[in-house]
């Protein structure tokens, strides 16, 4: 008996896979962001500010009518919902008290360490927040992909 | 050699740190936070030179900018900088990290006996405690409620030198050196003690709280006498002679509200004694500040005032030696 991958795909299990990353990744990029200074960070903003407007569903369903792979939905996904993650948290660094920062990379303390031991801490919440609204995003996006899909076959 | 030259927008200064306290004193908005920051590497100056033991930190011209955590310059922000994340023990443990394990548990032991840090030690002392613990070459305190006691307790525990800010002019005179800065420029250096009685300027006379800046004209200068004469826009007094000023000198006098005295009205005329009338009195911790038409002030401890303070007519002596020409 044929069984529906449409149905699995948009299972827990992928849509939890993606949001984690899409944090994964929207974190620390939101971070550099907002406390780094290098040559390609006005790109890589400007990308993240367009890919706010690109139309998620339409992207998922150029994916998906190609090819229903876990991973075309998985990227497709981690496309869609990375630049909201993003800028939500960079919004969440942004209004952090810099004090620390500063103390900690003052003492001696690297950068890597100034973000996963000191600041990200600090943001936890704003993670989880922006983690509940991708998986939110992406189950909608996912719902209205699988539709299209089903409407044009 | 420790020095700094640095010039990042309004912010141009120039001074040397030499070992022991250095206070920098100012309002807020003078860019006293600005200066540590440049120092500790955080802010990137637009020009100049920045050395500490003759390492240089940042070299304009040189394109030498080290990034803050090879400095050992510790910076004390001005707000709660203990990492949240991490009890206190833990952040000293952390900033501690480059030491291997033992040695770390040995410093972080050191430091918490030498502080006497437990766990209703204040959080000030425990960022200090955090700071002093990388053994820092620089010492950067923002303006964060130290106190006197607290300063000795840090010179004792580390021989770096200490750069502070503060707007508290008590704890300034704790200092070896001070520093007066306003609008990112030093106005004037020199020991706590010769900024105080010396102000160069009627700006740090300002700023030091001296209550008395009045302008004047100098009537009369006699250098064999050691005396002169200045006009005020309602009395004259008699002062030292003032070197480097001629008869006609439109000059800024300060005086100290502590050191003019006020007598009752019938205490009689004496020597540069003016009768002015009183005008308000504001209550202050230690003195009451009585406030006289023409913008004079004087502080009367409580004891003095209680039995004057029915007075209808005061009489203000100027002591010729408290007048200084800014």
């Amino acid at each position: 008996m044929p069984v529906d991958r449409g149905w699995l795909v948009l299972g827990a299990e992928t849509l939890s896979l993606v949001t984690a990353c899409a944090v994964l990744a929207g974190v620390p990029l939101a971070w550099m962001l907002e406390n780094r200074q290098f040559a390609a960070k006005p790109a890589i903003s400007a990308i993240v500010r367009a890919a706010i407007l690109l139309p998620a569903p339409l992207l998922i369903y150029l994916l998906v009518s190609r090819s229903l792979s876990l991973a075309a939905m998985s990227a497709a996904g981690v496309v869609a919902v990375l630049p909201l993650v993003t800028r939500q948290m960079r919004a969440a660094f942004a209004g952090l008290d810099r004090s620390y920062g500063k103390a900690a990379r003052s003492l001696g303390v690297p950068e890597s360490l100034v973000f996963a031991r000191v600041e990200l801490p600090l943001v936890r919440r704003a993670a989880a927040a922006a983690a509940a609204w991708a998986l939110a995003r992406l189950a909608l996006e996912f719902a209205a992909a699988f539709w299209i899909s089903r409407l044009r076959a | 050699m420790t020095g700094v030259r640095i010039v990042l927008g309004k912010l141009d200064v120039d001074f040397g740190i030499e070992p022991g306290g250095t206070a920098i004193f100012g309002p807020g908005g003078a860019g006293k936070s600005l200066l540590l920051e440049t120092v500790a590497g955080l802010v990137r100056p637009d020009s100049g030179r920045i050395l500490l033991d003759d390492a240089i930190l940042f070299d304009a011209a040189a394109a030498v900018h080290l990034p803050p955590g090879r400095r050992r310059a510790a910076l004390i922000p001005q707000t709660d900088s203990l990492f949240p994340g991490m009890s206190p023990k833990q952040n000293l443990m952390f900033a501690a990290r480059r030491y291997p394990r033992l040695e770390r548990h040995r410093r972080v032991a050191e430091i918490v006996d030498k502080f006497q840090l437990n766990a209703n030690s204040p959080r000030l002392r425990w960022i200090l405690a955090r700071a002093l613990i990388t053994e820092p070459k620089l010492l950067l305190i923002d303006d964060v409620g130290l106190d006197a006691a607290l300063l000795r307790e840090i010179r004792e525990n580390t021989s770096a030198p200490v750069l502070f800010a503060s707007r508290n002019l008590d704890l300034c005179c704790a200092a070896d050196r001070m520093l007066v800065l306003a609008n990112g420029r030093i106005l004037q250096r020199g020991t706590p003690r010769q900024v105080i009685d010396r102000p160069e300027s009627v700006e740090v006379a300002r700023l030091l709280g001296i209550g008395n800046v009045l302008e004047a004209t100098v009537g009369a200068l006699d250098p064999s006498r050691n005396s002169s004469t200045l006009d005020f826009a309602h009395f004259s007094l008699n002062g030292p002679y003032f070197p480097g000023h001629f008869r006609g000198d439109r000059v800024w006098v300060a005086v100290a509200a502590e050191n003019l005295r006020a007598h009752a009205g019938d205490a009689g005329p004496g020597p540069n004694r003016v009768p002015l009338e009183l005008v308000g009195t504001v209550p202050r911790a230690q003195s009451v500040l009585l406030e006289f038409a023409g913008g004079v002030s004087v502080a009367l401890s409580y004891r003095d005032y209680a039995p004057a303070k029915d007075n209808k007519s005061w009489l203000v002596e100027f002591p010729p030696s408290a007048l200084r020409i800014l």
